[in-house]
């Protein structure tokens, strides 16, 4: 790898503008999340019942919500929430995704075709809903929500990795390892998975921008995060009742979904281009 | 006779193209190639695209089974083989590729790549493996500053001796090479071609040799059989088919070859028309179609390979004693060989 990066172009700001912008939002949800505890004037549980709906100010930047907490700080300890979700859901669609493809992609045959139609049969439900019946079965939490989400990502994971895997079998230095005798085992691990990784990655990114958009949904549904956690969807929910009184409690948690999903798009679109200048439009 | 490294018995290869069940294509690669290869010998395989030459390749080395037929590797069927045990022999027979970008993983150096065969069959410590793999790249022409380059930062020559020398790391006794040289420069080539001919010379290695450009099997082999559509239709030493081609189709090559002195050129045998595809094949002799001295029977059988002297084959039906009478000057009498397994070189009766 370190080869191949010798002869990219520097990150310029003029050709990797996308990466740029997307890495800058999305370092801002990151350190957000990070340093919630730091950055932020009040507790996000604590309430004041004597300052309820309060309109942005000196002392609440972004105002208060209906029950005098803090909007400014729950939407930053509420990036937290989506963060680990998008983590948990990712990874639970990568390495479900990455080996169901990889396995169907190597074996083929009989394999290949139950592997791919039970993916097709999940990917033909809408999302939301294979989310809500997930949550139904598996019970209301953040965790359940997680793993939820993450089975929603594995079809798009396991087709990518199936395509990418049998565009590396038809390379020759696949036949090269079988001459030398490398086991199928070996082959995997050595020849293929370091080869598929690169545009599992990308969608990876996609995918997490996907996830927060999803974990929000669920919680304004309530079906995440459950009260007192904060997070953007079920601020959101409730904002919306407030929307002629306090229109910032459903503005700000908005604004800051929209960030982050804007920051992690714009990331993967961004990685896409500096891994494949080819696929660029 | 000692007993024949490699063995090719009847092997056919049929490809599905798909297609509606009851009217599934396929296109036939290979049609009952037998070929044997002695110990030492360097064998080259000529023909156009489409003839079979690659898929060969793949079937010989165990990386693609044959639809019938068997591959015979020190006598035994590496296609029958318990995955281990074709693994064990794998050491004995090696590949190098055509395509020299394509046959490293972009993300391996120079040294992982030349370290795996020698980890796949745990051979020697760590210390005298990095030593191993120093001693096969001097061979080759390299020196120790190529370990931890990447394949794709080489020349195309450079990384076919990268191939080269992963091929001769585990000491085989066949190698297998696919057009090795015809993805590169022509200066370049003719220095892949020598080091392949001295490091054949040095740890006297069995070739098959494949390409499509006659001068280059001329060089290296020592023997040539010839395919046309999944078929070989002449077998001999490289002198007598190279002086003395007795198939139409070896005899359109032959002429095809450049010469610097025009005076020197033989009568043309032309080709007619272009190579037919592969799932509607001709009738009778595949070759029919294209042929400049056809007769009526060639469309409706398909000739034999007969035997013009004792190494020398071909697939006419000129060489019949039938057609006697108006046998064109330069094809000779034979007689039909049969497929004893006794005989050197080929012997791939078509039964019809």
């Amino acid at each position: 790898m370190s080869g191949q990066s010798a002869v990219r172009p520097p990150l310029g700001w003029r050709r990797y503008r996308l990466l740029w912008i997307g890495g800058v939002l999305v370092a801002l949800v990151c350190l957000a999340a990070l340093f919630a505890p730091w950055v932020t004037p009040y507790s996000p549980y604590d309430l004041d019942v004597t300052d309820m709906l309060q309109a942005p100010s000196a002392t609440h930047w972004l105002g208060t919500d209906e029950i005098g907490r803090d909007v400014l700080s729950r939407t930053v300890f509420a990036a937290r929430i989506s963060l680990q979700v998008g983590l948990v859901a990712v990874a639970v669609g990568l390495f479900g995704g990455l080996l169901i493809g990889v396995v169907a992609g190597y074996w083929g045959g009989i394999l290949d075709l139950a592997l791919m139609r039970a993916m097709e049969l999940l990917f033909s439900f809408p999302a939301i809903l294979l989310a809500i019946v997930l949550m139904a079965v598996l019970g209301t939490s953040i965790l359940n929500a997680m793993v939820a989400i993450g089975i929603i990502f594995i079809p798009g994971f396991a087709r990518l990795a199936r395509v990418s895997t049998q565009k590396v079998l038809r390379q020759s230095y696949i036949d090269a390892a079988r001459t030398i005798g490398m086991a199928d085992a070996r082959i995997l691990q050595r020849e293929i998975l370091p080869n598929v990784m690169t545009p599992l990655l990308v969608e990876a990114m996609t995918a997490f921008a996907y996830a927060v958009i999803l974990e929000s949904s669920l919680s304004f549904l309530g079906l995440g995060a459950q009260p007192p956690e904060p997070s953007w969807g079920n601020m959101l929910s409730t904002g919306r009742g407030f929307m002629a009184q306090a229109p910032w409690l459903a503005i700000v948690p908005g604004a800051a979904l929209f960030v982050g999903v804007l920051g992690f798009n714009l990331l993967g679109d961004g990685l896409r281009d500096f891994f494949d200048p080819r696929m660029k439009d | 006779m000692r007993e024949p490294l490699l063995e090719i018995r009847d092997v056919s290869k049929v490809f599905p193209l798909g297609g509606l069940p009851w009217r599934r294509q396929q296109i036939e690669a290979l049609s009952r190639v037998s070929l044997t290869l002695q110990r030492g010998e360097s064998l080259g395989i000529v023909g156009e695209s489409g003839s079979g030459k690659s898929t060969l390749c793949r079937i010989v080395l165990g990386l693609a089974r044959p639809t019938t037929g068997q591959v015979l590797f020190n006598g035994g069927d590496i296609h029958a083989m318990a995955p281990a045990d074709l693994r064990r022999q794998r050491r004995q027979m090696q590949a190098i590729f055509q395509d020299t970008a394509a046959s490293f993983n972009p993300r391996q150096s120079v040294r992982s790549v030349l370290l795996a065969p020698l980890e796949v069959h745990q051979i020697g410590t760590r210390e005298s493996r990095l030593q191993q793999v120093v001693e096969v790249l001097h061979h080759v022409g390299l020196d120790n500053s190529m370990l931890d380059r990447h394949p794709h930062g080489l020349s195309g020559g450079q990384r076919q001796r990268v191939a080269i020398a992963r091929a001769i790391l585990l000491r085989p006794s066949l190698v297998v090479a696919d057009e090795p040289t015809s993805a590169l420069d022509v200066s370049v080539q003719a220095r892949i071609l020598n080091l392949l001919r001295e490091i054949r010379q040095e740890l006297q290695l069995t070739y098959l040799f494949v390409s499509h450009n006659l001068g280059v099997i001329r060089y290296v082999c020592d023997s040539v059989a010839v395919m046309y559509l999944g078929q070989v239709v002449e077998h001999g030493p490289i002198a007598q088919v190279f002086a003395n081609p007795q198939h139409p189709y070896t005899r359109a090559l032959v002429n095809a070859i450049p010469l610097t002195d025009p005076a020197r050129r033989g009568r043309g045998v032309p080709l007619l028309g272009e190579v037919s595809s592969g799932t509607h094949m001709p009738s009778g002799c595949r070759f029919h179609t294209r042929c400049s001295v056809r007769m009526e029977l060639c469309s409706a059988e398909a000739p034999a390979l007969y035997a013009l002297s004792n190494e020398h084959r071909a697939a006419c039906f000129w060489h019949t004693p039938r057609f006697a009478n108006g046998r064109p000057d330069w094809i000779e009498a034979g007689q039909v060989a049969h497929d004893g397994g006794s005989a050197a070189g080929l012997s791939a009766v078509q039964e019809k």
